[in-house]
């Protein structure tokens, strides 16, 4: 397992339409973080800036994972190999799994380096609390994207394209299946059943928000393991006998 | 007794109500090559399917090697061409490299090697920009990764010229000879397979219908060929005549006959 995500690593951090992409994700930081300065400039000018962008960064960066981890692999058949040598269908979701999960952590950390850096060079005097808010709110974006990519990968799996699960990863990040379940949830019949505490997004919110102010809540993230496992475990499900082609 | 590599038992397939396989049995000895024979439909890729766990079956057993039916530990000694499995974008080399690391292959020289072997030299430009020659070769390379107990190979002289066809023959040969590998091939051109094949599975109707060997392909070629009409006329002639028969050369029927005779149609079909 861990020769092939090494190997997937390897493979997607050097590919070039992605270093272009993430290049311009963080020239955009850059702009957003100078457009700041510009304006008003003080510390929590800074954070309520870069926040804003945080807020938009899990479609873009969760696509580009979408794209490098998956696309290319459904292209090339390599899956199909990895089984042939006789890696279990379980390890080689397993692998996308992680690698999706370390991809975003590693664009994440540089995120977060990028703006801290311009940060210290331009004197926006950030405090302690500060920089904790925009960690966390980076954290968000890592559960956020981790969880939809591990439901948007049921799709991709069964269908054997990233198609569907794209779609169904822009409706998760969008907040377009959230507002449905959302609407679902206030029918009187079922509006005792408080379907709303029980969404993901909600999960990821709780964790994040008490995080913020120094608690731990364990029950949204078990809540939001448990949507990371029933990803997985679906996934394993559907493709455990999934015909592949050559 | 030969040693069996891969053994398939009463093997059944079907995708819905279309019955694939219907009982396939088969057994590769150590050391075999292999011929799998068979039209478009018969099951061959199947087959080869489901032996690398790409596809499930219905009923039936399937061993490979003696790993206890442990078929994931079984598969880490086959390598195997069936496809194009290859990063586009990457280089010939860059993507034995992917496969190398992929495969757990500690030898940093292993992609070099398995080039010269198959003699691809431009391996530096992307797999994109290969010729459908120069993406066989590398499939090839990329089944000897590792140097396998067992090599399965699909149609691997699709789009060769007659030089790279006997290139593949030659290989196939080399490595089951110098290096004792058993060797499962598929092809449709049936004369080439019978020159590279010690045994044959003829696949028809989802079954191996038979397995043949060399001697069977030349004792089942039991016609004398002689350049006239009537052959009992012509001795007894030629007896009547006094004239002495100098030659009658027994022919050996072509593998390519023996599949047409068993399983029907027509060569030019």
């Amino acid at each position: 397992m861990r020769n092939y995500v090494l190997a997937d690593l390897k493979r997607i951090i050097k590919r070039l339409p992605r270093i272009i992409v993430m290049a311009i994700i963080y020239a955009a930081l850059l702009a957003v973080i100078y457009a700041a300065y510009k304006n008003l400039w003080t510390s929590i000018t800074f954070v309520l800036y870069v926040e804003q962008y945080i807020a938009v960064l899990t479609t873009g960066l969760g696509l580009v994972e979408l794209i490098t981890v998956y696309a290319d692999d459904f292209k090339a058949k390599t899956m199909q190999v990895a089984i042939g040598i006789g890696i279990p269908r379980r390890v080689v979701v397993l692998c996308k799994v992680i690698e999706a999960a370390v991809l975003t952590l590693i664009d994440l950390l540089l995120f977060a380096l990028v703006a801290f850096a311009a940060g210290a060079v331009l004197h926006a005097g950030l405090e302690t609390d500060q920089i904790t808010e925009i960690l966390i709110s980076l954290l968000k974006v890592w559960l956020s994207v981790v969880s939809y990519v591990n439901l948007a990968m049921i799709l991709m799996f069964f269908t054997q394209s990233t198609g569907p699960g794209t779609l169904l990863y822009l409706a998760l990040s969008m907040g377009i299946l959230n507002m449905l379940v959302s609407l679902l949830a206030g029918i009187e019949e079922i509006e005792f059943l408080h379907l709303d505490n029980y969404m993901l997004t909600t999960f990821i919110k709780t964790f994040t928000t008490r995080l913020m102010i120094g608690n731990f809540s364990a029950g949204a993230l078990i809540g939001i393991l448990v949507y990371i496992a029933i990803g997985y475990f679906l996934t394993v499900f559907l493709f455990r006998k999934r015909e592949l082609e050559f | 007794m030969s040693e069996t590599v891969i053994s398939l038992k009463e093997i059944k397939k079907s995708y819905g109500k279309h019955q694939v396989l219907n009982g396939v049995d088969l057994d590769i000895n150590k050391g075999d090559i292999f011929g799998l024979v068979g039209k478009n439909g018969a099951g061959k890729t199947t087959i080869f399917k489901i032996i690398l766990g790409l596809s499930d079956y219905q009923s039936g057993k399937m061993q490979i090697g003696e790993t206890g039916g442990n078929l994931e530990e079984g598969r880490k000694k086959i390598g195997f061409f069936v496809g194009f499995n290859f990063f586009p974008y990457l280089t010939g080399k860059e993507n034995l490299e992917y496969y190398r690391q992929l495969k757990n292959i500690p030898d940093k020289g292993e992609a070099e090697r398995v080039l010269k072997i198959v003699e691809l030299d431009q391996a530096k430009s992307p797999f994109r920009s290969y010729s459908m020659g120069m993406r066989q070769r590398l499939g090839i390379a990329n089944a000897l990764m590792g140097s396998p107990e067992i090599l399965i190979l699909d149609e691997p002289t699709n789009g060769l010229d007659p030089q790279g066809i006997a290139d593949v023959r030659h290989l196939v040969q080399k490595l089951n000879s110098e290096y004792g590998m058993t060797v499962i091939i598929s092809s449709h051109i049936l004369g080439e397979l019978q020159n590279t094949a010690h045994r044959f599975g003829i696949v028809n109707n989802g079954i191996i219908q038979r397995v043949i060997t060399q001697e069977d392909l030349k004792e089942a070629g039991n016609a004398v060929r002689i350049k006239v009409s009537d052959m009992e006329r012509a001795r007894k002639v030629l007896a009547d005549a006094g004239i002495d028969i100098l030659k009658e050369e027994q022919e050996t029927r072509s593998l390519e006959d023996y599949y047409f005779n068993l399983v029907g149609g027509e060569k030019n079909a």
